[in-house]
């Protein structure tokens, strides 16, 4: 039996807005296994990246619950949150957010220092992060001396570096070329199969999404549908049975299907 | 906490910004210090100079009306006590003072002479060393080396019992206290019965000395012991006899000492001001650039709380390098800035910085205030990290999701905090007040006009965020019918960043308001001084035994008989006399100005009201003038009568007929503006004067020469025939000096044309700083604008065009916002104005410089079109590049 990392229930996003109320999550729910690693698709709009920020601790709920590894992000502060986030999730993002005045082991090395390591100690941490992710003649490289993939595997070495639960990643291939996209893949991959780690990924990408456990479908703040990939140990009994037909499936008909939005996943 | 390492590299990288704001605070630091530094050293000099002879262990026993010591009751003074205050040891020493004009034979210089008893003159807290006078006169060693003396160098002395010729016998080094003071003329000594002799002042004493210390001849005694001491001498003194326990020898003096003080705390206060302004405005420059950085620190795990410190652990560490550098940078330029001084005021200052205990706890203060302020200043923008999630907007993907969170922010805010709301406030504040003035429901004084000009400040300040920007986009408007795409892109920019605009053009708005109030309020004072000395000063010639130092101690008086001699000097037409006295009001030392009113057409007055002749008559009769500023000190008017307390008695009187009472009333003809003895001065006739106060002499002949022609003005009558050199001829022979009125005018326009170059001076730094503040602010705001420009050079718009639209937006607001500004000032020195001239009882007449307000205009559209052309020259294309 695996560890649910992210439990989300009936979470509901709303901003008011001059024309009234819009709602950008309806009861969402979802749970998310150790080691797992689940793709949100949809179009712009969707939601999808919200749903991602408020499960990172980056943006609050309206309602509903979203428990971190064990922990109830709703009932706590920004700052909670945001220290909860340093301790057990990492975050990935299309545009990389490097610092661009620290070097790419420096960068890697910040995250430990959030748990009390001392400078010297993070940086030999990260100097170890940045082998494992390829990058061990870049160390003292700056980021605008950093190709995109490089970058970006930079902003996963420093995401993994303090060995979080939870992994989510908003488009990270978003801004690289298929060769880089690739090369980002196959860490994630690889990260989760070493580190069992669970990864949450927003893409736009299909042939990426075929690749994780998972994928979830959103539409308008709901989501439309669950897909388990059938080589996955997460696989969905309840999604396998209302779909057993292969990922592969045609995403147009896919989202004509709408399977209700309060959808047990596990 | 975010490592250190993070904070250097930083500082590092942006090593600009750094040192903006390095340079910002020590540059704020030294001129504040500067300032204080300056008030201390000044107001040192004059009170060590006031209080020549005095220290704190001596205090000095006098009759209330300067009346000389009967020798029983000196003796008496002196038993009594000793027999009734057993707790001190005392001393005593007799002394006289006198103003003398001492003549080398080239200059004249107006000196204290001291007639000591043959004590040890360090008692007399001149000497720190012990020192027994001689026989003969004896000058300060440093004055002497100056003036090219030394022992047995022939002098001569007028003093208004006469004329004689000394012999300098010595020469002694003044204590270290009086080194350190503004003092130009340090006193000279003779033995009392030498003075007394020369004087012809038989057996005469003006002062008694006292020194006391505790049995065990303790030197230091505690205020309170002091305090205690006097107040015992003080029970034992006869009726009209007072105790001087060290405080200024005139209140006169005292109240120029209370002007510098005002002044430089005025200047202290403006200057925190604009340092607070300044630093804030860094900050918020640090906040911007660095907006990007807190996002990612948070998005990886920091906490606001996290990020806060170690922007406010910055802030404290670059305050205390600011007031550092600055401590330094105030001990390397103060001798210069207090050369300054001298050359402005004419007066020597010791260049060095007084390190005493004070200067150690101003150099402390400013230590602690750098990061203090710096804390201060930051904590304002780190407050926002702790109340709006500053992330969402940082991060950049589907960045549509979160177009709530500026509409949650702005909902966000109370309905009062909003500047429109509070605008319209302050606007009907300001309509109520206008109409109850004009229905005469709220009295139009001083109080009113303050809290006018402070509502006009306010009104302006929030006149910035609310309307300005609509302003900005209805000559974006306007300008679109003539070039519709640029304009418009201009208006969209307008509309989308109007808060970046807004924080440039305060810049503007502010360095525009400076300039033109203080313009305007010093160019109105300097008018009317101006005005002043027209109608003051009207003779061709001076004559007097000295020129008056500048701190205010008359120089010697002559005697009235010198008149007769001058008169007899072919081509002299008139001869006015002239007598300062200082004497007290209730309390309340003044100036009396006694002098002749020989034209029957014209007053040298500046009269506020009434007609010249009347008030001549008035004044002849025996009634006086009295400056506007004493009047609405003693809430006198025209017809009102005031009683002088003439502590100025001559001896002359005294030592024929004792006065028993030296009060007496006089009317008040007239009231005149003048600058005289701070404001603190009455006009009275030389003749009524002489009748009833006493006077010591004549201190200025005011000479009117023969014209060959009727000469209708001043300066023409100047360039007249007259045999000037007889006139000099007759002053050489007599060791008297001679001023021309032109002399004395250019010697006034000079300085206040030295005034105007300091303030044009100091009007261009604040430019070239605020220039390199909006260089900084541009520099941080127009990346945000540059995916902009790349996007319509990708469409096809030329670089000059893109340059163009630039320039377009930045003269818009710095146009518009200068005139606000240059306006607001004038209108807020107006009220100002009125403010200080009811508070002081002056009544400038209010003069609104156009060209003022054009040059703030046009300045505040420069300065930054300047740091525009000066930040595209290299980066502009880069800009485009880059994205």
């Amino acid at each position: 039996m695996h560890n649910q990392i992210v439990a989300v229930k009936n979470l509901c996003k709303t901003v008011n807005n001059p024309a009234g109320s819009l709602a950008i999550l309806q009861d969402v729910d979802l749970v998310i296994q150790q080691g797992e690693w689940l793709s949100l698709l949809g179009p712009s709009g969707s939601g999808k990246s919200t749903l991602l920020h408020i499960i990172a601790g980056l943006e609050p709920a309206s309602s509903g619950s979203v428990q971190i590894a064990g922990k109830e992000l709703t009932k706590l502060n920004p700052d909670e949150r945001t220290s909860w986030r340093g301790k057990k999730i990492g975050v990935v993002t299309q545009s990389f957010h490097l610092m661009e005045l620290l070097s790419a082991a420096e960068n890697v090395a910040l995250p430990l220092t959030i748990l009390g390591e001392s400078w010297s100690r993070a940086l030999r941490g990260a100097q170890e992060m940045l082998r494992y992710v390829g990058l061990g003649s870049r160390l003292n490289h700056y980021p605008p001396q950093l190709s995109g993939g490089e970058q970006q595997r930079v902003a996963i070495a420093r995401a993994i570096i303090h060995q979080p639960m939870l992994l989510v990643a908003d488009e990270p291939t978003g801004n690289l070329d298929r060769g880089n996209s690739e090369m980002v893949i196959e860490l994630f991959t690889k990260l989760v199969r070493d580190y069992s780690i669970a990864l949450l990924m927003v893409t736009h990408d299909e042939s990426i999404a075929q690749r994780s456990d998972r994928i979830l479908r959103m539409r308008d703040g709901k989501i439309l549908q669950s897909i388990s990939n059938n080589n996955s140990a997460f696989a969905d009994p309840n999604s396998l049975a209302a779909n057993s037909q292969s990922i592969s499936a045609d995403a147009t008909k896919l989202n004509d299907t709408y399977l209700g939005n309060r959808l047990v996943l596990s | 906490m975010i490592p250190w390492r993070y904070s250097w590299y930083d500082a590092r990288r942006y090593f600009k910004r750094c040192f903006l704001l390095i340079s910002g605070i020590a540059l704020c630091t030294a001129f504040t210090l500067t300032i204080q530094l300056s008030q201390q050293l000044i107001h040192r000099g004059y009170e060590s100079y006031l209080n020549l002879g005095q220290s704190n262990l001596h205090f000095r026993i006098q009759h209330q009306n300067l009346e000389p010591f009967a020798n029983h009751s000196l003796d008496h003074f002196k038993e009594l006590i000793n027999k009734n205050i057993p707790d001190y040891s005392f001393s005593f020493h007799d002394y006289i003072q006198r103003s003398i004009a001492l003549n080398d034979g080239k200059s004249s210089y107006p000196l204290q002479l001291l007639g000591i008893e043959e004590a040890i003159a360090n008692d007399w807290g001149i000497m720190d060393d012990r020192f027994s006078l001689k026989k003969g006169l004896w000058l300060d060693s440093k004055f002497a080396t100056t003036h090219h003396l030394h022992e047995g160098s022939s002098i001569f002395i007028w003093s208004d019992a006469g004329f004689y010729p000394l012999t300098v016998s010595g020469l002694y080094t003044s204590a270290k206290r009086l080194q350190q003071s503004t003092m130009l003329f340090p006193p000279a000594l003779i033995p009392l019965n030498q003075l007394q002799g020369l004087f012809h002042l038989n057996n005469r004493i003006d002062f008694l000395q006292i020194d006391f210390s505790s049995h065990e001849g303790t030197i230091s005694l505690s205020d309170k012991q002091k305090e205690r001491c006097a107040k015992s001498v003080a029970e034992l003194l006869p009726d009209n006899y007072i105790i001087d326990t060290g405080s200024s020898q005139n209140s006169i003096s005292e109240s120029f000492l209370k002007m510098i003080d005002l002044g430089f705390f005025s200047l202290g206060v403006i200057a925190l001001i604009a340092i607070f302004f300044l630093i804030t405005q860094i900050f918020w420059l640090n906040w911007q650039q660095r907006k990007k950085d807190f996002a990612i620190l948070q998005l990886i795990g920091f906490t606001r709380g996290q990020i806060r410190n170690t922007l406010l652990r910055e802030a404290i560490i670059l305050g205390l390098c600011g007031s550092l550098l600055g401590i330094i940078l105030t001990i390397l330029c103060f001798p210069v800035s207090i050369q300054l001084f001298e050359e402005l005021f004419q007066c020597s200052f010791t260049s060095r910085i007084p390190f005493d205990r004070s200067t150690y706890l101003l150099f402390l203060v400013a230590v602690i205030s750098g990061p203090l302020l710096g804390w201060s200043a930051s904590y304002r923008f780190t407050r926002k990290i702790a109340h709006f999630e500053i992330l969402p907007t940082m991060v950049e993907s589907d960045s549509s999701t979160f177009d709530h969170v500026p509409l949650k922010k702005s909902l966000s805010y109370s309905f009062l905090k909003t500047p429109l709301v509070l605008f319209i406030i302050f606007t009907a504040a300001d309509v109520i007040i206008e109409m109850g003035i004009y229905l005469s429901y709220i009295p139009k004084n001083s109080n009113t006009m303050l809290i006018k000009s402070m509502i006009y400040l306010l009104q302006s300040m929030l006149f910035l965020p609310t309307i300005l920007p609509r302003i900005w986009k209805g000559i974006a408007r306007i300008g679109s019918m003539i070039f519709p795409s640029r304009f418009y892109l201009i208006y969209q920019q307008f509309s989308n960043d109007s808060n970046q605009f807004i924080s440039s053009s305060r810049i503007i708005f502010l360095s525009s308001l400076l300039l033109v109030t203080f313009a305007h309020w010093l160019f109105n004072s300097l008018a009317d001084v101006k005005t002043w000395h027209h109608h003051a000063i009207v003779a061709d010639y001076l004559v007097r035994s000295a020129k008056p130092d500048s701190t205010l101690l008359m120089s010697s008086a002559l005697p009235e008989s010198l008149q007769d001699r001058l008169s007899l000097i072919p081509g002299v037409e008139k001869i006015e006399k002239i007598t300062f006295m200082p004497m007290s009001i209730d309390h309340t030392g003044i100036l009396v100005l006694a002098r002749t009113f020989l034209d029957k057409e014209n007053i040298p007055l500046d009269l506020r009201n009434g007609q010249p002749q009347e008030v001549r008559q008035k004044l002849l009769e025996g009634e006086i003038a009295i400056a506007s500023p004493l009047a609405k000190h003693l809430n006198k008017t025209i017809g009102d009568y005031i009683e002088l307390n003439s502590n100025a008695l001559t001896r002359k009187k005294l030592e024929k007929s004792p006065v028993q009472s030296s009060k007496r009333q006089f009317r008040i003809a007239a009231i005149v503006n003048e600058y005289a003895g701070g404001g603190n001065s009455i006009y009275m006739n030389w003749e009524q004067s002489k009748k009833y106060l006493s006077i010591p002499g004549v201190h200025a002949f005011l000479i009117q020469v023969i014209k060959p022609s009727e000469s209708p003005t001043y300066s023409q009558r100047n360039e007249n025939q007259f045999q000037q050199s007889k006139l000099e001829d007759f002053c050489n022979k007599n060791y008297l000096t001679l001023e021309t009125c032109t002399e004395l005018r250019s010697q006034i326009e000079h300085l206040t044309d030295q005034i105007e170059m300091i303030f044009w001076w100091l009007g261009i730094i604040q430019f070239l700083f605020t220039g390199f503040i909006l260089f900084n602010t541009y520099a941080a705001q127009l990346p945000s604008q540059q995916n902009n420009w790349t996007a319509l050079h990708l469409c096809g718009m030329r670089k000059s065009g893109i340059r163009s639209m630039i320039w377009g937006q930045t003269a818009i607001v710095a146009l518009s916002t200068s005139v606000i500004g240059s306006i607001t000032g004038a209108l807020i020195a107006k009220y100002l104005q009125t403010w200080v001239d009811q508070q002081f009882g002056y009544q400038l007449k209010y003069q609104v410089y156009p060209s003022i307000i054009l040059i703030g205009v046009l300045l505040g559209l420069l300065t930054p079109l300047i740091s525009i052309l000066i930040l595209f020259r290299n980066r502009f294309d880069n800009m485009l590049r880059t994205r």
